[in-house]
């Protein structure tokens, strides 16, 4: 990892378009500011981890799932306090085979 | 769709079999958290889990992430938001929260923090993590 010692004020460049400034350093706390352009995500690592984590748990095989939805998507048909979000993705559907 | 288009067949162990049209792939640039090289998808809908669907990995069948539909109303998305995904704000967005099963009690509950944001015309897809940290990651189906 490189290493770097900065001043408030003084700031790093990441490549061609990334700056990251020290803005201010008070006890323990360090306020950065990051310029980025919009398609860069910038996140807090726990954040990131927590969301990764989540699409993790959701993507792996849990038991009683499908139940689980059908389930819930039977509960979700039967309120229909408004209509639900329009949804003009095209999805694939089961094959008839 | 031309019967070639209808030749592709995506195999899900979860799932079972789905047809799909080169049409039907949406890309993620960026992949989505946890799954970083993950660019393509399909979603798979199954009629007795709508509105719910899947959001399929095509180079990893076994990965396929339940997705339900919500108004961008319910997430606080603002147009902003949607620029800083590099998605066109004049484009009929759809906004999707991730869907589990939540730890207690078994039931389902929906990411509200981190939607899925997919452009059906350009098929671009991503995930926004949203700035509000009052957003549940583990939310129960709105009432």
């Amino acid at each position: 990892m490189l290493v770097l010692t900065r001043r408030i004020g003084e700031r790093l460049r990441i490549g061609p378009d990334i700056e990251l400034v020290v803005l201010d350093v008070r006890g323990r706390d360090v306020r950065l500011g990051v310029s980025a352009p919009s398609d860069v995500a910038i996140h807090r690592e726990e954040i990131y981890l927590k969301i990764q984590d989540a699409n993790r748990t959701a993507a792996a095989d849990q038991p009683g799932l499908t139940d689980a939805l059908a389930r819930a998507a039977r509960t979700l048909r039967r309120r229909t306090p408004e209509p639900p979000a329009t949804d003009r993705t095209r999805s694939a559907r089961p094959s008839t085979h | 769709m031309t019967p070639l288009d209808a030749a592709l067949v995506y195999r899900s162990p979860k799932l079972g079999d789905f047809s799909y049209g080169t049409e039907d792939v949406i890309r993620f640039p960026q992949g989505i958290a946890g799954y970083e090289q993950l660019r393509q998808f399909v979603l798979l809908a199954r009629d007795e889990c709508a509105p719910f669907m899947f959001l399929a990995a095509l180079d990893r069948p076994d990965v396929a992430l339940p997705l339900v539909p919500v108004a961008p109303a319910t997430l606080d998305v603002r147009p902003s938001r949607a620029a800083l995904a590099s998605l066109p704000t004049e484009a009929p967005i759809t906004y999707y929260a991730v869907a589990s099963i939540r730890p207690n009690g078994g039931e389902i509950g929906v990411n509200l923090r981190a939607p899925i944001v997919i452009n059906p015309e350009t098929r671009l897809g991503c995930q926004v993590i949203l700035p509000d940290e009052t957003l549940p990651i583990a939310a129960p189906l709105p009432a």
